[in-house]
Parts: structure tokens; C-alpha cells; sequence
């Protein structure tokens, strides 16, 4: 990959894994090396290389060892952010039974011995990593008949295999979960009201008017934004946890609305002000069951039609964008005309759509409040 | 009839050449794009770097001033949330975003051409022209931007270290603070002083303007909005010219000490006297491309220190300041220097290790400068630099940015435009010679973050001198044969190299004296532009 110039990154997220090579057109296939001091024998093309990673990856159990140092580093980097103890409490609470109920790079303890179980990555290989559990998305310059051309010989050999579902081993709490989380260094405090959503498909109403909770809820324009940034000035920050994503899940998942609070208020208040904020946000959530009583109602809704829109046509804005954004849709349904249906289940949205998704989801025994406050530990305890 | 056309023509003749003088605007960088989503980016030439002495966090905040304070029709302002309201169909780039950062201030804005003359009228125009400045608005920003910091200091402890490491190098400078501002600067800053800034820096010739498009009347609507910028009654401030940052003179540590790290992260570097507008920055940044290419398993410094011993999540290095880190895997643009530096970033390691990995940093530094780049390393250097380069111009919006900073650093054919064939010039010996001509380890700003606990007993055993071993042969997996107390490492092939280098880190001499290093709890960092005593 190197040789060819190629860049290589990849990410996992609670029910994907996406790698996204990006490289120059030219590079798809095999070319001869280009480099004078570099052998000049015949390089295979990055569609090849990327084929065996899928095909037939080769780790032994040392690798594997060094590699899990590299991921107790990256939970070492995240572990400084109290977001991250906030979400593995929020996750065990409302999946006790489904694996979402842990963070992906998993528990601190089970990355530390993480180096014991190279049979489980294997296996974890083994299982996931088949052709008919996997999207290949080429984005750019190219056509598509000469793609599949090119991806077919590098590919057939691949051997499908069923693969198992992830089922709940129960069923998650039915009533409202209230949780303080503390932490050990003097940071701002934080309010999370989480509900538990629908699983997620591109298409559908459901799927449709969670597309425009962002803008109902926490954007700049939102009444629920504007009460707690603005006008009561009780949140320096507002906005959804996981972004859109902690929704868009195979299995119904969560919507996490977070607030960052000010220390010196919650110095003077304490804990009321974390009841004022997490009211305020469940109201502010609760308003949407009466969307459509609101004057303008249809109005409304149209210019947030128009601003999805255009959101939507500015994060296709490159290739690794648009291979990116299709992909992530393109699994629920394997459709190919996924962008289109869901900008037209948008397009249908009637005001009423928003007022029965509110009433069905948004209620208490759907939800879990969080708060976390900095709580200083005696010495001997460090 | 004759006559009349004659005294026309004259009249129009004198309006041509009258009116560039009468209503100065801003120069204007174009992209040729079909998209249809227009960027726009304002830039105007003053950063943080800006801030009277006292004021800091003066720049930030007037730059989120002019978009929330208020503007237009003082009887009836476009308030920020108006202005969410009118935005709202146009998508969310519609609102313009502000970054401010050392040297300047950029306004994105991402509209739907067809609603272009509508926004100037409605945004763009009154925004740059008639800016209000609500008391009550700089309060509100003035409190998020302290919890901000006050917050982000105890948990954003990767983004704390690359600022302190940024801020010890250029001690003494108006570089030296977070581009937000200081704890005291921000409490300093009022209503009349963001007024002063806006009538001192926001004029017409003192900004850049891009715009994707190269269509005349789309720019000329654009270009005469920003006309009246800076108008206003103010005294002005004496602009602060940035200063060069001082040679560093051998080695010192900071560390940052905060109550409950549990790993600790390593940053080392030095001022650097060339920017990319020089010729030897392309050889050197091949060099660097090699070395420490950001977030990329390609690179030297990952390779050793991640990918064959597993210390961490990565390590890099840098030759130019790289805005936008831990999380940007690219360099966002709009953050141009004057003055740059070399650096190198460890992320998080276990703690035991870290004064092992100091010393690992400092000796691969020296032997890259001792060694330099064979030529099949510096045709892979190049190969990769090149594919960086889809990354690098991936968007429309990145494509405008550079034309923006190739006006800041005087680059003619623009960064981007030359990017390719400067690489493809750059020869192995050139290489070498930058590698020789800029780097050394010898002296060296290092910044530590780490748990308190450990920063007294790290800067104990620095100071000490001693061997620092990092991972045991049973970390790598090499087996131990014990007889009767006499222990065999039964080394397979190529892990000997390993072990050597292990060797050669661990005893490699840092002579850092107690005296120059300090320790500064995290919640003493930024309350002014100098170091906590």
C-alpha cells in the first residue's frame, strides 16, 4: 500500500466497520512501480491488496499482542474525557442484555486483557468478515462496468458464510433510569437525557423524522437550543452525544441529548441545577408531541425540508464523502437507490409524523437521565 | 443626442475611475467549482497574535461577536437567533462558522447560489458592515469560552499538551496562548475594546476574500458587500507585531501535572525559521513525510514506536503548526504562521514508560539527522506525500482554503497548485541536506502531561540520569529459559534489532538538571500568557 501511495485508515463503530482506502485512480489496478530506486517489478493494484485483507488476513498471536498495546493507547487518549465514563455507565444501563451495552474499544479492564484472546479475534474474523456481510463501495473517477470488471477475479474467491444474528440475551429496563456518575478532576458538569429509538431504516417515516431531530432539537434555530444557550443561559454547550449515528442502528438504539453546564452555577445551586437542565430538555423534547398544534406548523417543517436538503448535498462534497455516506445508509436495506428514498420519506414528512414519533419514543420509560459532577477523592484513596 | 452620449460616456468613465478609490474592497481569490453550493471565506489578517497585551481572547471573541452580537438595522438587529431563523432553509453552512487562530480570522459560509443575493443583502453585507456588538452577547460567549477552557484543561488532555507545547516555544511571544485567550484576558475583554479591534483590523484591505466561483457577478456581489467593513467610530488599537520565537538553548521540560491522568503524553520541539513559502520546505517536508507523517502507520516514529512495540495510539511529527489535532486526520487550512516549528507528539503512554520514550524521541531524532534517508526511503516519502495530496484538496471548501493561505504566505503558483511537481523535484540529496540544515535534537522544548503523582517522581528520575528501560523481552513475547538462575532469551530472528534499540533508547543521555524542568498543575495552565510560576 505504501509503494502505491495509498492511504489507509479504517474506524468501527457499535454494528459497522468501515476501511477506506483512498488512492489514485491509476492505483485500482496493478501498475508498475514508479519509483526509480524501488524494484521495478509489477505492483498488485489496491482493489487486490484490499481483497486479501478481507480474504485471507494473516495475524499471528504477536502481532496481535503488539496491536492491543496500540488500542490501550487509544483508550488511554479518550480516557482523560468524562464523556467516556458517561457513555459506559448509559450503555450498561440501557443494554444490559445487547452487546450495544458496551463502548466499541470496550471496558478499560477488558482492553488490558485484551492481549489473552487472540482465539476470539480470529473467530471474530472468521464470522463477520464474509462477502455477504460486507459492502465494497468504489467512489470517483471511474465506471462502473470497468469496476466490476476489475472487482470480480479479486473477489470470487471470497466463501460466504451465514451469519449469526446479534440477539438480546433479555429485555431492556421498562422505566426510567436515573443515574450521577463522579469524576475526579474539577471539569464542567454534564447532563445527559438519553431515549431508547426505534432500530434504524432508511426509507421508512420513523427513519425519516429521526433525519430531522438534529435541527428540531439542538441546532442554533431549536427552541429547546435557544432556551437552554440563550435565554437561561444554562448549558455552554448543547448538542446530540453521538451525532445522528447513535441512532442509525441496525438495533433500536439510543438518541443521547448532552448539556454542558457552568461549575460556578453548579456550585451555587448543586443538584437543582441539574434538575432544571434535564427538565428543561425533556420539555424541550416533549414539545415535539404537539408539533403540529403549533402555528405554521407546515411551514416549519418545509424549511427544515430545505435545510436537510441542502445539508445532505453538502456532505457529498468528495469522493471519500460520498463512498462514506453511501455506505453507511446503502447496509440497512441494500438498496442502491438508498440516497433517494431517503430524501423522499423526508419529502413526505407531514407535521403529524413528528408529533406520533415524539409520543411513541419520548416517553419516561424510554428514558435514562445522567448527570456527572466533579467529586473530590480523599488523598489515601488516589 | 451626440452630446448627451459624449457627457454619458465621460460621467461613466469618471464613475469607473472614481469608485475603487471612494469604496475600497477586499482582494478576491476565486475556485473555478460547478458545484452548487457556493463557499465563501472571508479572511480577515488578524489573530489571536493580535491581542493587545492584557486582552487576550480578544480576537476570539470578536470574532464570534461580529456573527452573535447582533447586526444591520440597530432598531432592529439580525440577532443571532434571527439569524438562525433566516439561515435555517439554506442548510446549516448557511451560518457562518468563525475560527480564529494565531495570525488570522476566517468566516466559512456555505450557500446555495441561488439564494446568493438574497444572503449578501439579508447576512453577508450588514454582518461585515454593521456589526452591533450586544454587551449582553460578549457575557454570554465570554462565560462559554472560560468554561471552555477552564473545563477543557482537565480533559482534553491531548489538545492541553499540543497547546503548551506550542505556547513554551513561542514563550515570550504574542504566539504564546491558546488562540481562545487566557483566564484573564477574557475577563478583561469589554464591549468598547471588541469595537476597537473590529474598527483597527475589520477593513477591506485587510482581508482576503474566496469564493468558489468565477463567474464576475457573483464575485463583484460578494467583493462590494464587504465594501464598508471597519467603519466605525473607535479609536484603533496599535497593531502587535508578532515576534520571532527565541532559539531554543539545550533542553528543558514542562510538565503538566493533572489529578487523575492515567497515562501520560510526550510533546518535544523547537522553532523552526522557514515556512512552506520557502524552497527547502519541500525537501523537508518529504523528510518529515518519512519521519512522522500525522495519523499514518507509514511513518518512521509509528512504526518503531506503535506498530513493532505497541507503547500507543501513535506517534508523529510535525513542520509546520497542525491546527485541528488530536482529531483532524488532515491539516484543516486557515491557520497560516508566520513563524513555525518542528515538533514531535507521543500520544499517551503507560506512565513507567515515559521517560523511556523521551529519551526514545530524542535519540531517533538525532539519528535521523545523523543518518538521513536512503534514496528507496526517500522515493516511498515521496509516493506517499503525493497521495496525501487527494486528501489535502478533497473538498471544494479545502481547495478555497489554501487559495486563501497562498495569499497569506505570498505563494504564487498556490501550495496545492505546485504541490505535486515541487515533490516530484525534490531530490534524495536535497533531502539530506534540509534533514541536516533544520533539525537536531540537541535543544529541545519538551512538554509532559502526566498524573500528579507521577510528574514529582518523573522530573526526579529525568534529572537523574540513569537507564530508563521501557517494555521487558516477555512484553515482545520472547521466551526466557531459566537454569539454575542463569536466564537465556531465546531472541527470534528479527527481534534482536529490537532489543538493541530498546538498549540504545534506554541509555541514551538526556542531561536535562533539575533546574531546567518544572512542574505546573493543569489548573494553573493558561490564566495568563506566561507560564505559571
Amino acid at each position: 500500500m505504501s509503494r502505491l501511495g495509498t492511504h489507509n485508515n479504517a474506524w468501527t463503530w457499535f454494528d459497522v466497520t468501515f476501511y477506506h482506502p483512498l488512492t489514485f485512480t491509476s492505483n485500482l489496478a496493478g501498475k508498475p512501480d514508479s519509483g526509480k530506486h524501488l524494484r521495478a517489478e509489477e505492483l498488485p493494484g489496491v482493489l487486490q491488496l484490499e481483497s486479501s485483507r478481507f480474504k485471507a488476513l494473516d495475524f499471528t498471536e504477536k502481532i496481535f499482542k503488539t496491536e492491543t498495546g496500540a488500542v490501550l493507547g487509544e483508550y488511554r487518549r479518550n480516557a482523560s474525557f468524562p464523556q467516556l465514563k458517561m457513555s459506559e455507565h448509559l450503555y450498561a444501563l440501557l443494554f444490559p442484555h445487547h452487546p450495544y451495552g458496551h463502548e466499541t474499544i470496550g471496558y478499560y479492564q477488558d482492553v488490558l486483557d485484551m492481549p489473552n484472546h487472540y482465539d476470539a479475534a480470529v473467530k471474530f474474523y472468521d464470522t463477520y468478515y464474509r462477502p455477504n456481510n460486507c459492502v465494497l463501495v468504489v467512489a470517483g473517477d471511474v465506471k462502473a462496468d470497468d469496476i466490476f470488471a476489475k472487482v470480480e477475479p479479486v473477489y470470487a474467491d471470497w466463501k460466504a458464510q451465514p451469519v449469526p444474528p446479534i440477539q438480546a440475551t433479555g429485555e431492556p429496563p421498562k422505566k426510567e433510569q436515573r443515574e450521577r456518575v463522579g469524576w475526579d478532576a474539577d471539569v464542567a458538569p454534564l447532563v445527559w437525557v438519553a431515549y431508547r429509538m426505534p432500530a434504524f431504516k432508511p426509507g421508512t417515516t420513523e427513519g425519516a423524522v429521526a433525519q430531522l431531530l438534529n435541527e428540531l432539537l439542538v441546532s442554533p434555530a431549536a427552541p429547546l437550543y435557544k432556551k437552554l444557550r440563550y435565554d437561561k443561559q444554562t448549558a455552554s454547550q448543547l448538542g446530540f452525544e453521538e451525532g445522528t449515528q447513535g441512532f442509525e442502528s441496525f438495533d433500536p438504539r439510543l438518541l443521547i441529548v448532552g448539556a454542558q453546564l457552568f461549575k460556578e452555577k453548579h456550585a451555587e445551586r448543586g443538584p437543582a441545577y441539574f434538575d432544571e437542565v434535564a427538565g428543561d430538555i425533556i420539555a424541550g423534547l416533549d414539545e415535539l408531541k404537539r408539533f403540529s398544534k403549533q402555528k405554521d406548523a407546515k411551514k416549519l417543517l418545509e424549511t427544515l425540508k430545505s435545510k436537510y436538503r441542502y445539508d445532505f448535498l453538502a456532505g457529498l462534497s468528495s469522493p471519500a464523502d460520498i463512498a462514506q455516506n453511501f455506505a453507511w445508509y446503502y447496509r440497512f436495506t441494500r438498496d442502491p437507490e438508498v440516497f433517494e428514498k431517503l430524501l423522499q420519506s423526508v419529502e413526505k414528512l407531514t407535521p403529524k409524523d413528528i408529533d406520533n414519533f415524539a409520543r411513541t419514543y419520548f416517553v419516561p420509560e424510554n428514558r435514562a437521565v445522567l448527570t456527572l459532577a466533579y467529586e473530590a477523592k480523599p488523598a489515601a484513596q488516589k | 443626442m451626440r452630446t448627451h452620449r459624449t457627457l454619458l460616456l465621460t460621467i461613466l468613465l469618471t464613475l469607473t475611475l472614481v469608485l475603487p478609490a471612494a469604496a475600497q474592497t477586499p482582494k478576491v481569490v476565486t475556485l473555478d467549482s460547478p458545484a452548487p453550493l457556493l463557499n465563501i471565506k472571508v479572511m480577515v489578517k488578524a489573530g489571536s497574535a493580535a491581542d493587545p497585551q492584557g486582552l487576550e481572547g480578544l480576537a476570539y471573541l470578536s470574532g464570534r461577536m461580529l456573527v452573535e452580537g447582533g447586526f444591520g438595522d440597530p432598531k432592529s438587529p439580525v440577532t443571532k437567533d434571527k439569524l438562525a431563523e433566516i439561515t435555517r432553509p439554506w442548510g446549516g453552512g448557511a451560518y457562518p462558522e468563525v475560527d480564529v487562530t494565531k495570525e488570522v480570522t476566517v468566516f466559512s459560509m456555505t450557500v446555495p447560489k441561488e439564494v446568493l443575493g438574497t444572503y449578501v443583502q439579508q447576512v453577508l453585507r450588514p454582518l461585515f458592515t454593521q456589526p452591533q456588538f450586544a454587551p449582553a452577547e460578549l457575557d454570554r460567549i465570554r462565560a462559554e469560552a472560560l468554561t471552555f477552557l477552564r473545563s477543557g484543561r482537565l480533559e482534553q488532555i491531548e489538545l492541553l499538551g499540543l497547546i503548551a507545547l506550542d505556547n513554551v516555544i513561542h514563550e515570550g511571544t504574542s504566539y504564546a496562548q491558546p488562540d481562545i485567550g487566557t483566564e484573564k484576558g477574557l475577563d478583561a475583554v469589554n464591549a468598547e475594546a471588541v469595537r476597537r479591534f473590529y474598527a483597527t483590523f475589520y477593513r477591506p484591505e485587510n482581508m482576503v476574500v474566496g469564493v468558489s466561483s468565477t463567474d464576475p457577478a457573483i464575485v463583484s456581489q460578494v467583493q462590494t458587500a464587504l465594501g464598508g467593513a471597519g467603519k466605525l467610530d473607535a479609536a484603533t488599537f496599535t497593531a502587535r507585531s508578532a515576534e520571532k520565537p527565541a532559539a531554543v538553548k539545550k533542553r528543558e521540560v514542562l510538565i503538566v501535572a493533572l489529578p487523575n491522568a492515567i497515562s501520560t503524553g510526550i510533546h518535544a520541539g523547537f522553532p523552526l525559521p522557514l515556512t512552506r513559502a520557502d524552497k527547502d520546505y519541500w525537501p523537508l517536508y518529504v523528510a518529515n513525510i518519512w519521519f512522522g507523517t500525522h495519523r499514518d502507520s507509514f511513518s518512521h516514529l509509528y512504526q518503531v514506536i506503535r506498530a513493532d512495540r505497541g507503547y500507543n495510539y501513535g506517534d508523529y511529527s510535525y513542520i509546520e503548526h497542525f491546527e485541528g489535532r488530536p482529531f483532524s486526520l488532515f491539516p484543516p487550512t486557515n491557520a497560516p504562521r508566520r513563524y513555525q516549528y518542528f515538533s514531535i507528539w507521543i500520544r499517551p503512554v503507560q506512565s513507567d514508560y515515559a521517560l523511556h520514550l523521551m529519551k526514545a524521541l530524542t535519540w531517533e531524532l538525532e539519528n535521523f539527522v545523523r543518518t538521513g534517508m536512503s534514496d528507496e526511503q526517500c522515493d516511498l516519502a515521496k509516493n506517499k506525500a503525493k497521495v496525501l495530496y487527494l486528501s489535502l484538496g478533497e473538498t471544494g471548501e479545502r481547495l478555497l482554503g489554501y487559495k486563501l493561505d497562498d495569499d497569506f504566505y505570498g505563494m504564487a503558483p498556490g501550495y496545492l497548485d505546485g504541490y505535486l511537481k515541487n515533490i516530484d523535484a525534490v531530490s534524495c540529496s536535497e533531502v539530506n541536506a534540509a534533514i541536516k540544515k533544520y533539525l537536531q535534537a540537541d535543544n529541545l522544548k519538551y512538554v509532559i502531561i502526566t498524573d500528579d503523582e507521577v510528574a514529582p517522581k518523573l522530573a526526579e528520575a529525568i534529572s537523574a540520569g540513569g537507564a530508563a528501560w521501557g517494555k521487558a523481552p516477555a512484553d515482545y513475547q520472547i521466551d526466557v529459559k531459566d537454569e539454575g538462575g542463569q536466564k537465556t532469551y531465546l531472541v527470534p530472528e528479527g527481534k534482536l534489532d529490537l532489543l538493541r534499540l530498546d538498549a540504545a533508547w534506554a541509555y541514551y543521555p538526556l542531561d536535562i538538571p533539575k533546574k531546567r524542568i518544572k512542574i505546573v498543575p493543569a489548573e494553573k495552565m493558561f490564566e495568563t500568557s506566561a507560564l505559571p510560576k
